[in-house]
């Protein structure tokens, strides 16, 4: 009896513990002149580079992936920048029959890298198909000029595309459409959300000797 | 407040873990590195620079550890003196960019040298004098000083060199004639198998 409330107790901290620290915080931030986008990789693992020369039929990119090989996001030579949050649970998605399934192995984030010069062009490539990754995580890219997108889901699990409205854009891992699925609300959105309308696009501030 | 301190604002600490971030600059093609957690230093990669080269994989935690490369850091200064920059950092080639601009027009690019670099040549400039000296004995001065050079290029630099690879480095950059007044900008790249793809953060000085 004491061994399985041991057990229990154990269980409960883990589930805690693991509710707790899910991460990843992606937003894009512009004015007329930059273009910013940032990440903060959060995740058990530590992570590697990949430098991938481009060809006649897909574009240089460096990106980022953990031990799998598994593209986590990156930007390309005409800097599209891409990254993606995991969600909180698996989402129910709507197929359009019209287009070919896209399955979470072939990577979007990785193809539209390797495909696409900008995000006009990213959308376009992702409404070639049905993006099955959508239902475990969101996805945000930016470009040169400024242009952000997020791929979600949306309640009835439609695949929506939100441009980006002001100078900045921001997701953590709930849902923006349906944030009652759940990790709302989320301490790391509200931080950054209240940072960035005051933020000009700038890495550092100035520093003077 | 500025990009990097909304990464700072937001990392986590302990299950996942923030372990690197990015910010990418999608307009200039660059894109800024974080790890560790630290915020105020970053690797700073420049993407054409590092299409030109080959195809690698690597280890984030491998990538040249910079830490006392990159500014601001106690162990790299600038003198408003002799206009000299020094820094330690691990062996490699390095080079000071300058410019009047933050976006570096018309820079200025001088290559820096290992401190015991610039050290040993004065053992060369030592035997020089020497040679020069041997049928004007009677000139004592010169000699002297060739022998003073001789054995301060001979002395050992381990008080000043850190244990492992790194090195002491220092440029002088008034070695064209100075600087005019005003703000300059500067950095410091680093070679990699892609060129100069690595740098410090841009940062400015005054001249009178």
């Amino acid at each position: 009896m004491k061994s399985r409330l041991i057990c229990l107790i154990i269980f409960f901290l883990i589930f805690l513990r693991a509710s707790e620290s899910f991460g990843c915080t992606i937003f894009s931030l512009s004015d007329s002149t930059q273009s910013l986008m940032g990440n903060s990789e959060d995740y058990w693992e530590k992570g590697y580079m990949n430098v991938t020369q481009g060809d006649e039929s897909e574009y240089g990119r460096i990106t980022f992936s953990f031990a799998d090989k598994y593209v986590q996001g990156g930007i390309n030579e005409h800097g599209l920048a891409i990254d993606g949050t995991g969600a909180i649970k698996e989402m129910q998605m709507v197929v359009n029959h019209s287009v070919p399934d896209l399955q979470s192995s072939e990577n979007i984030v990785d193809i539209i890298l390797r495909k696409c010069k900008n995000a006009d062009e990213a959308v376009d490539l992702c409404r070639k198909y049905n993006l099955l990754v959508l239902k475990y995580c969101h996805i945000m890219f930016t470009d040169a000029s400024g242009k952000s997108v997020i791929v979600v889901l949306d309640k009835e699990g439609c695949t929506q595309y939100l441009p980006k409205k002001g100078n900045y854009q921001l997701i953590t891992n709930f849902n923006p459409l349906n944030p009652e699925v759940g990790y709302y609300p989320c301490e790391r959105y509200d931080t950054a959300s209240m940072m960035l309308p005051n933020l000009s696009p700038d890495i550092w501030r100035q520093l003077m000797f | 407040m500025e990009a990097a301190d909304v990464l700072n604002a937001v990392k986590q600490e302990g299950g996942k873990e923030t372990h690197y971030g990015q910010v990418y600059d999608c307009a200039k093609k660059k894109f800024y590195l974080f790890r560790n957690q630290n915020y105020l230093q970053a690797l700073v990669f420049d993407v054409e620079a590092l299409l030109k080269g080959k195809n690698y994989r690597i280890k984030l935690d491998l990538l040249p550890k910079l830490e006392s490369f990159v500014f601001p850091s106690v162990n790299a200064s600038i003198s408003s003196i002799n206009n000299s920059i020094s820094l330690q950092a691990e062996s490699g080639d390095y080079r000071l960019i300058l410019a009047k601009s933050d976006k570096f027009e018309n820079p200025l690019v001088y290559n820096i040298l290992p401190y015991e670099i610039v050290k040993s040549s004065f053992g060369l400039i030592a035997i020089f004098l020497l040679i020069l000296c041997i049928p004007k004995a009677r000139v004592r001065i010169v000699p002297l000083a060739a022998i003073i050079l001789l054995i301060v290029s001979c002395v050992d630099n381990t008080i000043d060199q850190p244990k492992g690879e790194t090195k002491n480095y220092r440029v002088q950059i008034d070695e064209t004639g100075g600087l005019d007044a005003g703000t300059w900008f500067w950095k410091i790249e680093g070679k990699t198998n892609s060129g100069y793809s690595i740098a410090t953060k841009p940062l400015c000085f005054e001249i009178e």
